[in-house]
């Protein structure tokens, strides 16, 4: 994994390089915004500061997504006022605000590399289950089986892949796998849920991976 | 002196001054324009003609009469009684004797003696009725006299048969120049009223920053001058206003750039917490370090609601107000609040209700949301519990933490709830905050529409 990391405090930068080099992902950090070549096809993930000398993060990271729409780019700025998350947000992925914290930054660079699946994890281990992502297969830990599901089954568990650990609402997973909007009282994802939990589950009436939230949704935990 | 006659009180004092001029000017004047045209106009249409020539006309009558025998008389004084309908007439003939009586009211004697005759002639000299005595014939042959009386409403000028009338006449004109006076006057309070009541009214109209719109000067009398301190007035209050918006944007500024200086520095004490951390071995120097590194955070915290609550004071904070579900709203809200209350240990219950729509901005809301819990989790984590309740009306949070000693927040949390309470009557919601020992109910109302 490759970042890219445009930050002009050093103190900042060497700790958070620190960091994420701690995880094992390479940063190339660079002290202002004129350095950068333009060229962002080596890296994965672009974290961007607001205030820099010379040519400032916005206007860095709305060139490098017009020019890479798939590269994930995360501000990291310590301008809080809504007007600047908002205009950030209106181009980058993430906008994270100083001073944070370091288990936060990485979390949201692995959600943002799952998003735009980038990740090369190729095995995700869930509870029970060793999941394939390059094969889309899903296997049973304790027995080896291969747990075959169906076209909308295999939609949804993506889905909760995809924003692992993340609570969805049930209206949110509906959007993101059917593609329309929710209807109050539409049962058919909780049938396939269920559904899905029979095929999954070591016990389906006390599931573990697919956990609910009392309320509020649901959560698949890596 | 020139402006001076343009301004009301001359006006007002020019129309006095007419007022106190003309009544005695005016009293001649409409006597003249009443009286004289009747005394003018000699009517000879009218029978009598004036005492004058009524009178001749009697002298010349007798005159004709000389040497006519009684019934001769008699018969022209019929005649002239026909002509004469409201004279009354008689003739008295050489011997005295009273003859042809026609018309005439008082007692007369059979015969005139010489002094009844004189008394006559004295009681009835220039009275009214008018009474005219002529010799018949020439008076040397003594051929009797003939009398005709008659009113001298008949005889006098027209003016005297309409007395009565004149004088209504005359009050009635002097009555309408007195109305004619007060309308001015009035006219005059009314023109001045009106343009009262239009800078009244200019006062009232405001734009969009509350500040009346100045006004076209009128003309160049007090009002005049009273519209242009007007428009003075307003130019300073615009000035101050411009003033004040631009102290106000650059503290906003000031409050933006040093929130923003702020935090540079906070990651920087974070970072070398960082690098600290990992050489630090005691238990106690790991719980401090800790301890500083959630003191960052609530720093930030505070430095950030000092900067909304500037900018949403100013009305600087964007308001995209949209209709919302809000079940929907709030599962996420405490879909993202979530993992944080259950790292802490706190028990989440969310009740919802079928759909609600209001129109609110969904990003005040869970602004007000993350300051409400961030309260919940800083003052009351020990109660492990976090209810979240919507109904058709309302949204209720509540925690089973220690309170906060009344209706006031604790402090640190002051500011948080300040920005709640702005967010909330910005949104038209109502904010009401229960609390005692046993824990806090915090709930957001629709206000009735």
């Amino acid at each position: 994994m490759q970042i890219l990391y445009i930050e002009d405090d050093v103190e900042i930068g060497e700790w958070v390089v620190r960091k994420l080099q701690e995880h094992s992902l390479d940063v190339h950090w660079l002290q202002s915004g004129s350095r950068f070549t333009g060229d962002a096809n080596p890296y994965d993930v672009a974290i961007l500061d607001v205030m820099l000398p010379g040519l400032d993060g916005f206007s860095i990271g709305r060139r490098l997504k017009r020019n890479y729409p798939h590269l994930p780019v995360i501000m990291l700025s310590a301008r809080t006022a809504i007007d600047d998350k908002l205009g950030g947000l209106e181009f980058a992925d993430d906008y994270i605000t100083k001073p944070f914290h370091p288990e936060e930054l990485l979390k949201r660079i692995e959600v943002q590399l799952r998003k735009f699946e980038r990740t090369n994890e190729q095995t995700l281990s869930i509870g029970h289950l060793n999941v394939h992502l390059d094969q889309q297969v899903i296997q049973d830990e304790t027995t080896s089986a291969e747990i075959i599901l169906t076209g909308k089954q295999f939609h949804i568990f993506k889905f909760f892949l995809k924003h692992l650990n993340q609570i969805l609402t049930k209206e949110q997973i509906y959007e993101g796998v059917w593609g329309e909007p929710y209807r109050d009282g539409d049962k058919s994802l909780m049938v396939h849920i269920r559904h899905l939990r029979e095929k999954l589950e070591q016990d389906p009436s006390n599931p573990k991976v697919i956990e609910t939230i009392r309320g509020i949704g649901y959560r698949v935990r890596g | 002196m020139k402006k001076w006659f343009k301004s009301l009180q001359a006006k007002y004092l020019f129309i006095i001054l007419t007022a106190v001029l003309a009544i005695p000017i005016a009293l001649p004047i409409m006597s003249a324009f009443v009286y004289l045209p009747g005394i003018l106009i000699e009517d000879t249409d009218e029978p009598y003609g004036s005492a004058g020539n009524y009178e001749d006309r009697w002298h010349e009558e007798a005159g004709k009469l000389s040497g006519a025998p009684p019934e001769k008389i008699g018969q022209r004084l019929e005649v002239l009684s026909k002509e004469f309908p409201e004279a009354g007439m008689f003739w008295v003939d050489e011997k005295g004797e009273t003859r042809d009586v026609m018309n005439y009211e008082d007692n007369l004697p059979e015969v005139w003696t010489s002094s009844y005759t004189v008394d006559f002639m004295k009681d009835h000299y220039d009275t009214d009725p008018l009474t005219v005595v002529a010799f018949i014939g020439d008076s040397s042959q003594d051929e009797g006299f003939m009398v005709t009386k008659v009113d001298r409403v008949m005889v006098g000028p027209p003016i005297q048969r309409l007395n009565d009338w004149y004088s209504i006449i005359f009050y009635v004109g002097m009555g309408l120049a007195m109305l004619g006076f007060i309308t001015m006057s009035w006219l005059f309070f009314r023109k001045f009223h009106k343009r009262l009541m239009k800078l009244k009214h200019a006062m009232e109209q405001q734009n969009d920053s509350g500040i009346p719109l100045p006004v076209q000067r009128s003309n160049d009398d007090e009002i005049g001058q009273l519209e242009v301190s007007f428009n003075r007035m307003i130019h300073q209050l615009e000035e101050g206003r411009m003033r004040e918006q631009q102290e106000e944007r650059i503290r906003r500024e000031l409050i933006a750039n040093l929130s923003h200086d702020l935090r540079t520095p906070l990651t920087t004490i974070r970072a070398s917490l960082s690098g600290i951390t990992d050489e630090v071995t005691s238990n106690e120097a790991q719980q401090k370090l800790a301890s500083v590194n959630q003191k960052i955070d609530y720093l930030s915290h505070l430095i950030d609601n000092l900067l909304s609550f500037t900018l949403l004071s100013g009305k600087k904070y964007p308001y995209k107000p949209k209709t919302v579900e809000v079940n929907r709203l709030m599962k996420e809200i405490a879909a993202h609040w979530y993992p944080t209350l259950e790292q802490r240990q706190i028990e989440v219950d969310l009740e919802t209700t079928r759909e609600v729509y209001w129109d609110v901005d969904p990003k005040w809301m869970e602004r007000m949301f993350d300051n409400l819990l961030q309260n919940l989790v800083r003052y009351a984590a020990e109660g492990k519990y976090a209810r979240i309740a919507v109904n058709e009306s309302e949204i209720m949070l509540e925690d089973r933490g220690p309170g906060m000693q009344g209706e006031n927040a604790g402090h640190g949390a002051g500011i948080g709830l300040s920005i709640v309470d702005l967010m909330a009557k910005e949104m038209n919601l109502r904010l009401h905050i229960q609390s005692n020992d046993q824990g806090t109910i915090v709930k957001i109302a629709k206000k009735a529409a």
